[in-house]
């Protein structure tokens, strides 16, 4: 329809400026610069006779017009903007103009701005609809996205980007077989579509949609022959999905064995996927092989490391997640890393790195709740607060930020404040078992509104009856009531389930040494030390009380 | 030498010159597998014979439900495949269900087909539709003529690498015999013709809930075998016998090795 519209100007052009030789040059420049735009869609030669003319015609709406549709044209939204809105002033009322200012703003995110220039003009390209959308998608707003997307898709009926977008916008509101259904309707226009196949593959496993799932990867196969690269990222996503599936097996082993031994693309993959089944020591040799044939990248690196940390060698560990981070700083690998160091006791190299990590990395709400936790981890719990509160300073509000700053409160003995996060955090999620739990055992433990504390814990092993964490913290408030032999029962069932926890291992020696059987509750209070050493509470326990021990033997 | 002769990782199978194919009966760990197919290399190739390495990842067909089954699906697979790739050696094993065939086609030289799955058509066409060589072992159950007919499945997909392998015939109750005249008839067919020595010493369910033998009959067994002119030895082989999860009674000692394969491969 504007093509039109240029054509009419042209032609008015002409008729009132043949006796204006300053209108005429403007005339024809403006006429070669629309020959360039729309016929040679050379952007630039365009915008130069367009400049050129503006300067024969600096008061012609038009050649602003053109100018600015140009520059939003090659991505330069600010300037496209000014020339737009300088035309918009000669020319309030131009439709053209202030659907191109609606268009500037919506590219740009303002999608307030946008919208009454967008919505009550029309949309006439893909592209409007596609922005439109990310501008909705932006607020929040997926049922406006769907509409809009929809009402695109009735226009541009096989419009692979919309159908995309349509897909994922169902995929944000929980419509996951429309999800499904737009995103095959758009990988059936493009099969090569790498970012739906991603987005697909992601759907199917929440779902548990194996048969989907392996339909889906038999497919990508195919179509990513030559793409070893998107092969590597579909394999990990596979690797990563804890899909505990001998399909999976068959079907990964099926794809990579058919490659030579030294097949540089496979010994990635292949390191990958024996890591994932626990082969550490053979990834680690496959993966060595991967940068011996000149494979070095950030990933090949990272992995190299979980497979030297896996085996224990922390050292070797070090090298390789120091590799990885030379050629491209990333978050797990930061805190991997500081893993290690926390193991070692390298606290300055710890502190030194996460920083340097945050100064780096772009999420920083991300990192600052990782950092936050390992700091915690550690023992370094103001340092953990500061961090997990400046989280919170970006993200107000987030749960597992508050659950971990109430942990990390907790840990560094500050009870009444991490009781008051978590009551916080129960008004805002009062069915999440973990915060039910987590609550009520500190209440328990602090012998504070026991009554209510139980009942917490109760709604929590309802939702999860077999968890030991929840299962002790239920023998513990049968402790705290005074029904000793209960909690005893209650206990060692938890123990049975996960033998490996200290609390609980700790929580049976106090049942033990409250019912005046000292030994069994020395043997339970070591079995915690030996999980975790530096419980200081624990061994003050274990002296006291062998002294006693000693004492009776003596008599 | 047989009419369907051909070339696995340039071994020849069924020309004038015998093989052998061995190893554990089962993946028992990635260091039993390595150190055993690395001992049975170095020997083989001292004493000058073609040599494939066999082990099963899956030990499917144990009698007792207690019976341990090996290192399983995937890691018995990638088991195997380190000997390929490390030492360079090539290796069979047997797949007991169909959709397992594409992924163990990926890794091993040779299919082989377990005796008591050897009529089940649909296995014997996919490990015939891999192209890769089929070892069929012939069911303790079966007449050796009736071999023929397995062979002609794989042979009709259009794959001609075909090895047949003698492994003892049921004889009443719990034992097996070897009948010399099996191979005869097998050889007839024109495929390769492998004898089992150490299965054929089997006694099978005869010690209480798991197969026993006697590993006394091993070296006279291959003896027949090379008199009669088999294409190859198929010898079960472990570090630790007395302490194998399968077979303890049958397989060779991998310290004796070398003496039985003399005694044998001499004739």
């Amino acid at each position: 329809m504007y093509r039109k519209y240029k054509i009419f100007l042209i032609l008015l052009f002409i008729v009132a400026s043949v006796s204006a030789q300053d209108t005429y040059t403007a005339l024809e420049i403006f006429s070669q610069g629309l020959i360039e735009q729309d016929i040679y869609t050379d952007y630039q030669s365009a915008l130069e006779k367009y400049l050129l003319a503006e300067l024969f015609a600096p008061r012609d709406p038009t050649i602003k017009y053109c100018i600015s549709e140009v520059l939003y044209t090659m991505g330069f939204y600010d300037n496209a903007m000014n020339k737009a809105i300088e035309a918009q002033k000669i020319s309030p009322n131009d439709e053209e103009v202030n659907l191109l200012i609606g268009r500037i703003n919506l590219i740009k995110g303002k999608c307030e701005k946008a919208l009454p220039f967008i919505i009550e003009s029309y949309l006439a390209q893909e592209r409007d609809y596609s922005e439109l959308m990310r501008c909705f998608n932006a607020k929040g707003n997926f049922k406006q996205t769907i509409n809009v997307v929809l009402d695109g898709l009735r226009k541009f009926p096989e419009s692979m980007e919309l159908l995309l977008k349509t897909g994922l916008a169902y995929g944000r509101i929980g419509e996951y077989e429309l999800a499904i259904e737009y995103l095959n309707k758009s990988i059936s226009i493009d099969i090569s579509l790498i970012e739906v196949y991603e987005v697909l593959f992601s759907l199917y496993f929440h779902l548990g949609m194996e048969d989907s799932l392996f339909s889906l990867y038999s497919k990508f196969l195919r179509v990513t022959h030559d793409d070893p690269d998107a092969r590597l990222n579909i394999l990990r996503k596979l690797l990563t999905s804890r899909l505990n599936s001998q399909r999976l097996d068959l079907l990964i082993q099926t794809y990579l064995g058919r490659f030579p031994k030294d097949s540089a693309i496979v010994l990635q993959p292949y390191g990958y996927y024996l890591l994932y089944i626990g082969e550490d020591e053979y990834a680690l040799k496959l993966l060595n092989r991967a940068v011996e044939l000149g494979r070095e990248n950030a990933d090949i690196y990272f992995y190299s490391g979980v497979c030297c940390e896996n085996l224990e060698l922390f050292d070797s560990a070090v090298v390789n997640y120091k590799r990885s981070l030379e050629i491209e700083p990333r978050g797990e690998t930061y805190t991997n890393l500081a893993g290690i160091y926390g193991k070692q006791e390298k606290y300055d190299s710890l502190i030194s790195l996460l920083n340097q990590g945050l100064e780096k990395l772009q999420d920083k709400f991300k990192f600052l709740f990782w950092g936050g936790a390992i700091f915690s981890e550690v023992g370094l719990y103001d340092l953990a607060s500061r961090w997990l509160q400046k989280a919170l300073f970006l993200q107000p509000g987030d749960n597992k930020v508050l659950f971990a700053l109430g942990d990390t409160r907790e840990r560094a003995g500050y009870r009444p404040e991490a009781i008051s996060i978590l009551e916080k955090l129960y008004k805002l999620d009062p069915d999440n078992p973990r915060i039910l739990n987590y609550l009520g055992y500190l209440l328990v433990d602090d012998d504070h509104r026991i009554k209510f504390a139980s009942k917490l814990i109760k709604k929590a092993l309802k939702k999860d009856p077999d968890n030991a964490a929840y299962i002790d913290s239920y023998g513990w408030a049968l402790f705290r009531k005074g029904k000793v032999k209960s909690a005893l029962d209650v206990l060692l069932r938890a123990e049975n389930i996960y033998g490996k926890d200290p609390t609980i291992q700790d929580h049976i020696g106090d049942v033990y040494f409250s019912l005046g059987k000292v030994d069994s509750a020395l043997f339970y209070w070591k079995k915690s030390i030996d999980l975790d050493p530096y419980n200081n509470i624990v061994i003050e326990k274990i002296r006291k009380n062998e002294i006693k021990s000693d004492e009776i033997d003596d008599k | 030498m047989s009419d369907y002769s051909f070339e696995i990782s340039g071994i020849e199978i069924g020309k004038n010159r015998p093989i052998l194919i061995a190893g554990p009966c089962a993946a028992e760990s990635v260091e039993m597998v390595l150190e055993t197919a690395g001992t049975l290399k170095d020997i083989t190739a001292r004493a000058n014979i073609p040599f494939i390495f066999k082990a099963s990842y899956d030990k499917a067909n144990r009698l007792s439900i207690s019976s341990s089954r090996g290192m399983g699906f995937p890691k018995g697979l990638l088991a195997l495949k380190r000997v390929k790739d490390e030492l360079d050696l090539p290796v069979i094993t047997d797949v007991h269900e169909t959709y397992q065939v594409e992924a163990v086609a990926s890794v091993v030289d040779i299919i082989q087909i377990p005796a008591f799955l050897c009529r089940q058509t649909d296995l014997v066409l996919a490990a015939a539709a891999s192209k890769k060589a089929v070892n069929i072992k012939k069911g303790q159950f079966l007449t050796p003529c009736d071999m023929k007919y397995i062979a002609e499945k794989v042979k009709n997909t259009g794959n001609n690498q075909i090895i047949l392998t003698e492994r003892g015939t049921s004889f009443g109750y719990g034992d097996l015999i070897l009948d010399p005249r099996s191979i005869i008839w097998m050889k007839e067919f024109g495929y390769p013709v492998l004898l089992d020595i150490t299965h054929t010493a089997q006694k099978t369910g005869g010690e209480k809930g798991f197969s026993g033998g006697d590993r006394n009959f091993v070296i006279p067994f291959g003896k027949v075998g090379m008199a009669l002119g088999v294409d190859g030895i198929y010898m079960e082989v472990h570090p630790d016998p007395d302490n194998a999860i399968s077979d303890k009674q049958i397989q060779v000692p991998l310290d004796d090795v070398e003496r039985y394969i003399n005694e044998i491969f001499m004739l």
